[in-house]
């Protein structure tokens, strides 16, 4: 029997998980941050010396890594787990419907949650900036979208925590994990760089050696997401904490969109794996 | 020759959780009209074995067929048709009570104009926009029984419907079942009150430690222990004596407990057994008969070693 996908069964599923999740008290709490945040930053970035989106932008970035990834891991970990503590899993379940479709509608109805609370967050900062200067309208926009996918890969791999942990608080758990995870990995391949004789000093002069880039982009999804933005901005060399960064050729936004898939769909097909024959 | 409808049927179903053998070797055969009992102490296996039959646990060995289809091969097929409430189930937090019934209609591809019938049948009209986070424990059970009546399902499995409910509510729950199954509705739940499945049932199944020990109709079940009622006497002293008379005169089935003896015999008997123990200067100081229910027959089934029906007090 293949794969045959019911439209109607993943729409229920997604609108529901839609209703239900954008009502979450935690959801909202943490939008509401986020709109503040972004539009506190894109006020006083605006008045300040530096204007122009691209600059606004790297502040904003500061708080969508650290926010996105929490909004996400809160909307995923008890997607499965939860629901099959509740029992209310096991109705849906006894319904003439695949679980396939029911892990889609999943991932679509909170990936909207997310993509809502995004857009809303720099969607009103968007407008204070381009109301001050428009030019950067399309990059803006490639930034908005980058977060979205920064978004859907936390989200993609709190879901599949939850799908194979048995207890919802061990998926909460894992999320976290996931989470102090991805503020380190920048240092732990930092850290490999100093034991490997590397100088920090060399760092602001040569820049980073290729190995350290290439594994930053394929590990670390926060680097991933701020390199991609650059990009989106045209930008291939600027400025951090003193350090001057140029990006190495071989770093290209086709090459992150792929990296971006594939951390997205790998944890979704491995959380159907296990969710296709987990006792419910 | 016509084969029975069968309407659920399991063969050979195993199941085993890590350190217990929850389901062994189940043949279950609910055909169609049936109220269908499943009827087991807590931890019997009894939600496991529902579970299996819907295909959310996946069995060890066996095979569940509904509808001659088999779940594994057909299940979206096989669970079309099917109303399902689980034992203490909670919904979705913050949506209404009539999203979420709006949510399953859907699923079913059931009319939305049956949601707020079956929230009026089962008392909600009232709280029908309010989240059902905020519903009590009995509410969000009725909620459950409403979800699961939505297309007038052909099977309906409710797993332990009346625990949480009030005798009041309950008593429409039992009225409900015994409506849709005059409709058509082949009805299967579990539960662990004997009376419940003694009034509604035509068929029964024990099971105890996952394992099946009678499946019958429901007058067989009963009538298959001691078909004589209980006379139960109270007497000053002498009970082992007592129990001596009562073997020696014939009567199998003696009980003591203390100074309280019961025996199994009919009307007729019973004068006989109370002459006997006063030619034997037994004094029986009262005595009561009791009609064997289910009860007995289950306790006995299940190999309880509690006295049922009660002792006479007052020793």
């Amino acid at each position: 029997m293949g794969l045959e996908i019911n439209p109607k069964t993943i729409f229920t599923i997604a609108k529901k998980e839609y209703m239900d999740n954008l009502r979450n008290k935690w959801i909202l709490a943490l939008t509401i941050i986020f709109i503040i945040l972004t539009l506190v930053i894109s006020f006083v970035h605006g008045r300040g010396e530096l204007t122009g989106a691209q600059f606004t932008v790297i502040g904003l970035m500061s708080i969508s890594t650290l926010l996105v990834p929490i909004i996400a891991i809160m909307l995923g970990y008890a997607a499965i787990s939860g629901e099959v503590e509740t029992g209310s899993l096991s109705v849906v379940l006894a319904h003439p419907v695949r679980r396939f479709d029911v892990l889609v509608g999943k991932y679509l109805g909170l990936g909207s949650v997310l993509a809502t609370s995004i857009l809303l967050g720099f969607g009103i900062a968007g407008i204070v900036i381009m109301v001050g200067d428009a030019s950067d309208a399309a990059g803006y926009l490639i930034f908005i979208c980058l977060t979205i996918l920064l978004g859907l890969v936390y989200l993609g791999l709190s879901i599949c925590f939850s799908a194979i942990l048995k207890r919802r608080v061990a998926s909460l758990g894992a999320g976290i994990g996931l989470f102090f995870w991805a503020m380190i990995i920048g240092m732990v391949i930092m850290a490999i760089f100093m034991a490997q004789g590397g100088d920090l000093f060399d760092l602001g002069t040569t820049g980073m050696p290729d190995w350290m880039w290439s594994s930053m982009m394929v590990l670390s999804p926060s680097d991933m997401y701020q390199t991609a933005t650059m990009l989106g901005f045209g930008l291939s060399e600027f400025a951090v904490m003193g350090f001057r960064i140029s990006l190495p050729e071989f770093i290209t936004m086709g090459k992150l969109l792929v990296i971006f898939a594939t951390w997205i769909l790998a944890p979704f097909f491995y959380a159907y794996y296990f969710f296709k024959k987990r006792d419910i | 020759m016509t084969m029975p409808e069968y309407v659920i049927r399991t063969e050979g179903l195993n199941k085993k959780f890590k350190n217990v053998h929850a389901v062994k070797d189940l043949d279950l055969n609910v055909q169609k009209g049936d109220i269908y009992g499943f009827l087991g102490p807590n931890g019997a296996g009894k939600t496991t074995t529902i579970k299996l039959i819907l295909d959310l646990v996946q069995s060890d060995s066996g095979e569940v067929y509904i509808n001659g289809m088999h779940t594994k091969q057909e299940g979206v097929k096989a669970r079309q048709g099917i109303g399902f409430m689980p034992e203490r189930t909670q919904f979705y937090r913050n949506l209404t009570a009539l999203q979420t019934m709006e949510f399953f209609a859907e699923l079913k591809g059931v009319d939305k104009a049956e949601c707020d019938q079956l929230l009026a049948k089962m008392g909600l009209t009232k709280w029908k926009d309010k989240k059902v986070g905020t519903f009590s424990k009995g509410m969000v059970q009725l909620m459950g029984i409403a979800q699961s009546l939505l297309g007038s399902p052909k099977l309906l499995i409710l797993d332990e419907p009346t625990s949480g409910l009030d005798p009041r509510w309950a008593r429409i729950l039992k009225d409900t079942l015994l409506e849709v199954n005059s409709k058509g509705t082949t009805v299967f739940f579990s539960s662990h009150l004997l009376s419940e499945v003694q009034e509604l049932c035509n068929r029964v199944t024990i099971l105890n430690q996952g394992r099946m020990i009678i499946e019958d109709t429901m007058e067989k079940v009963s009538e298959g222990q001691a078909q004589k009622p209980k006379l139960i006497m109270k007497i000053s002293e002498g009970a082992q004596e007592a129990v001596e008379i009562l073997k020696n005169a014939g009567f199998p089935d003696i009980e003591v407990h203390g100074n309280v003896v019961s025996v199994h015999c009919d009307s007729q008997e019973r004068t006989k057994v109370l002459n006997l123990l006063a030619e034997g200067n037994i004094v029986v100081e009262n005595f009561r008969t009791e009609e064997v229910s289910l009860e007995d027959a289950f306790m006995k089934y299940i190999g309880d070693e509690r006295t049922v029906g009660g002792e006479i007090n007052g020793a």
